[in-house]
């Protein structure tokens, strides 16, 4: 039995070892050249775009983050892409298979869970599998205010009820479990959303698997739908961004990385941790609106499940942990990848390659693609961000 | 006139006619319902097409997933310009698009899914925006659970059997069986002495088998579509418990089921349309039959010799299309579905699966596939097979369709 066990430990070894050096060589025959190549060729614009990135230093730079002239150019390319999506896609559509301004839409959905786990898991460091529970609380008050108090209630009463549900859940599961340390966090916010679970198909009441068909969408038209998910998503990005380079965000990052030298300094890292869970729980409650909005069911499986929860946190480890742009990003790759790009595959065959990619960003790029994009973009002429 | 004019503006002629079919890829029963629709589709553009028009068929799987279902539904809408959807498995899925094709005023014809609440709950209770959906086939939940109570009665004549072991998936399909299968089994003078809604996402079969053998049942009565009863029939043979298993189990319709479990399922009885193609439910069964397993006799994937219940009503569904076509003088439906919906009201077509009416705006299930009855009213189009071999069934109910008589488990002979 040990002599079993040394042998695979000594192939374990030997194949790390193996794929060590292999890596070692792809870094410094293929991607430091071609990074090398597409510096020079980026630093020219990089020095054009400066003076306007300046001018935006100077006046927005302390609320939302510096950037370098590339930097900038990016953030605007990006912007102008989602805002003007609604009338490109439906033409590239077709190359990747149809339908993706409905994946563009579905995207902004995501894109707001993951921002919002961000800005509580990826930036205080407490990990929570739980984050669905708060969108499920938001899907189902809307369900059941429209099934059992008015059919014909308007979006911004049973919208801004369910936010506040989603934030209570939050405070429900935060207050008690962010006094603890370690894994204990975790692991109870994994069991809310297993309890969650359990509760919406143990009662008919609350809808069982097939949940609940009565709420209506926002609308089937393509183009406005995405803009009714993406012109939000928009604005929680902004929000978040400035929340997190605030105080506030450093507190957050501080408590991860010390939480005992935050207690030192006389702050209480409790208090800031509910902070961030409540900053959270709201853009969650919102996103949870936008998808009853987009598919027009609220169910276990579309709201509830425990794959939601981790599939926010594959979205945000793909972008980038604490950046709330590199969720965002994320989400468009994951959404693209797995409705675009491999929409030919059986789902447990594109789920395969999709965790694939995720195991592959934490072995070799554990900040996330996006991140590691923005500090190349952020050093092309060789300064770092 | 206006009619041949909105025809016109559609384009519906110049494009051609495009179908839109709808099913789970990875079940037996979707791929059944693919083989159908391209058969029936490829048998009508030969013999002079869809008013004269030739129709294509594109498949998209709904992965028996809602969402995945809404994707490919809007795709085929907005992109293919379909003029009918038809197919949906699972009545969730098929829940789900229901408003989407309302929206485009593209006909759809469901051919898998039989919750009632698929008709009542839309075109029942708001008939103007649901009116664009039917629903071929199986009868609906509500008919199944009375023709299933009279089979029982026709049990208790054939074995003394009265005592019922009731059995279901706990999911919205058998809502209606758990309603009314009590009253209807205690208006014929049966007793149900256990019952029991068990979990879709796996149950143990050991504990359920004790329960039911301690109370004394003369049979089960199960309705499984979600769970697979392989398990319990292995069980079954192994312990030769001393009851019958009958009912509805949607696995047990794949024709190489029993072979699959080894011949577990010898004596298993399920009600599906279509009878496994076993009988002559019409004079268009056998025909259908023989050309589809010679069709598919070598393919890879099951269903080889017969399609599944789907399939059947699948075939039948683009017949009917074609009736309500022809007679519209268009195939542009999506521009002209009141004319289409009033062609759909007056077929009368006779099927593989039974004979095709369907339910007025003023019934209580409107747009749905009617029951037939025979003349003391008992349901007919609702036969049920028995595996009697490790490919053999037949089909034991009803008397019209009988190829002969329910058998006792070898080991209660």
């Amino acid at each position: 039995m040990i002599s079993t066990i040394l042998l695979l430990g000594t192939v374990c070894s030997t194949v790390t070892g193996r794929l060590g050096r292999v890596a070692g060589t792809l870094r410094r025959q293929v991607l430091w050249p071609v990074g090398r190549t597409l510096e020079r060729l980026l630093a020219p614009i990089d020095r054009v775009l400066d003076p306007v990135a300046d001018g935006y230093n100077r006046s927005l730079g302390p609320y939302f983050g510096e950037m370098s002239g590339l930097q900038f150019g990016v953030i605007a390319v990006s912007v102008a892409g989602l805002l003007t999506a609604g009338y490109w896609a439906p033409m590239v559509g077709p190359l990747l298979g149809g339908g993706l301004l409905r994946t563009l839409a579905l995207a902004s959905i995501w894109a707001i869970f993951a921002m919002s786990w961000d800005i509580q898991s990826g930036y205080t460091g407490y990990i929570s599998f739980g984050h669905s529970a708060l969108s499920g609380a938001a899907g189902y008050t809307t369900a059941l205010l429209i099934v059992h108090v008015d059919p014909t209630l308007s979006i911004w009463v049973t919208g801004s009820v369910s936010v506040l549900a989603a934030l209570v859940v939050g405070l429900l599961i935060a207050l008690p479990t962010l006094r603890l340390e370690g894994p204990y966090f975790s692991l109870i916010t994994f069991v809310a959303v297993l309890l969650f679970y359990r509760l919406t198909t143990a009662f008919s009441s609350l809808g069982g698997i097939p949940g609940f068909g009565q709420p209506d969408v926002f609308t089937w038209d393509p183009m406005l739908r995405y803009y009714y998910m993406a012109i939000p998503m928009l604005l929680i990005a902004l929000a978040l961004t400035f929340m997190a380079r605030s105080n506030l965000g450093m507190i957050l990052i501080a408590i991860r990385e010390n939480e005992p030298a935050v207690s030192a300094a006389g702050l209480n890292p409790t208090k800031f941790k509910l902070w961030s869970f409540m900053l959270s729980s709201v853009p969650m409650g919102i996103g949870g609106v936008l998808l009853v909005g987009f598919t027009g069911n609220v169910d276990p499986s579309t709201f509830v499940v425990v794959d939601n929860s981790i599939e926010m946190i594959a979205i945000a480890v793909i972008g980038g942990m604490s950046s709330i742009l590199g969720p965002l990003g994320g989400a468009f790759l994951f959404e693209v990848l797995n409705h675009q790009v491999l929409h030919g595959y059986s789902t447990p065959v594109r789920y395969l390659f999709l965790w694939l990619i995720v195991l592959f960003v934490l072995v070799f790029a554990r900040d996330g693609l996006f991140r590691a994009i923005w500090h190349r973009l952020g050093a092309v002429r060789g300064e770092s961000e | 006139m206006a009619t041949t004019f909105a025809g016109c503006l559609g384009g519906g002629g110049s494009d051609g006619l495009t179908i839109g079919h709808l099913a789970p890829m990875s079940n037996p029963l979707g791929i059944g319902s693919k083989r159908t629709v391209d058969m029936a589709v490829e048998e009508l553009n030969d013999d002079g097409g869809f008013n004269g028009e030739q129709a294509t068929v594109i498949t998209k799987d709904t992965r028996t997933d809602p969402s995945e279902a809404q994707s490919v539904t809007e795709e085929l809408i907005q992109q293919e310009d379909v003029d009918l959807l038809i197919g949906t498995f699972n009545s969730e899925t098929t829940q789900s698009i229901l408003d989407l094709t309302a929206e485009f005023d593209v006909p759809f014809m469901i051919t898998g899914s039989a919750a009632p609440s698929l008709v009542t709950d839309y075109a029942g209770s708001d008939y103007d925006t649901y009116k664009n959906v039917f629903r071929i086939g199986p009868i609906n939940s509500d008919f199944q659970a009375e023709s299933i109570a009279d089979y029982c009665a026709y049990l208790n004549d054939q074995h003394d059997w009265d005592r019922v072991a009731f059995l279901r998936d706990q999911a919205e399909w058998t809502e209606p069986f758990g309603e009314q299968i009590p009253g209807l089994l205690s208006e014929r003078d049966l007793e149900i002495v256990y019952q029991d809604a068990l979990s879709i996402e796996g149950t143990d079969f050991g504990p359920v088998m004790s329960d039911v053998n301690e109370s004394d049942a003369d049979f089960v009565l199960r309705f499984f579509a979600h769970i697979d009863g392989g398990d319990m029939l292995t069980r079954w043979h192994e312990g030769q418990y001393d009851f019958g298993i009958e009912g509805v189990h949607v696995s047990g319709m794949l024709p190489s089921y029993n072979e699959l479990y080894d011949g577990a399922a010898t004596y298993e009885t399920t009600a599906q349309s279509g009878a496994a193609g076993v009988t002559s439910i019409t004079e268009r069964t056998q025909p259908f039959v023989e050309a589809y397993s010679s069709r598919y006799q070598d393919a890879d994937e099951a269903p080889i010799r017969a399609p599944m219940y789907m399939g059947f009503n699948t075939y039948d569904g683009i017949h009917v299309f074609k009736e309500a076509i022809d007679s519209l003088e268009t195939t542009d439906t999506r521009n002209n579905l009141d004319d289409f919906v009033g062609e759909m009201l007056d077929v009368d077509v006779t099927g593989v699966a039974g004979q095709l009416r369907f339910y007025g705006p003023d019934s209580d299930y409107p747009h749905d596939v009617r029951e037939e009855r025979r003349a003391d009213g008992t349901i007919t189009n609702y036969p049920v097979t028995q595996w009697v071999g490790p490919e053999e069934s037949e089909c034991v109910y009803p008397d019209e369709h009988r190829t002969a008589d329910h058998q006792l488990p070898s080991w209660m002979q």
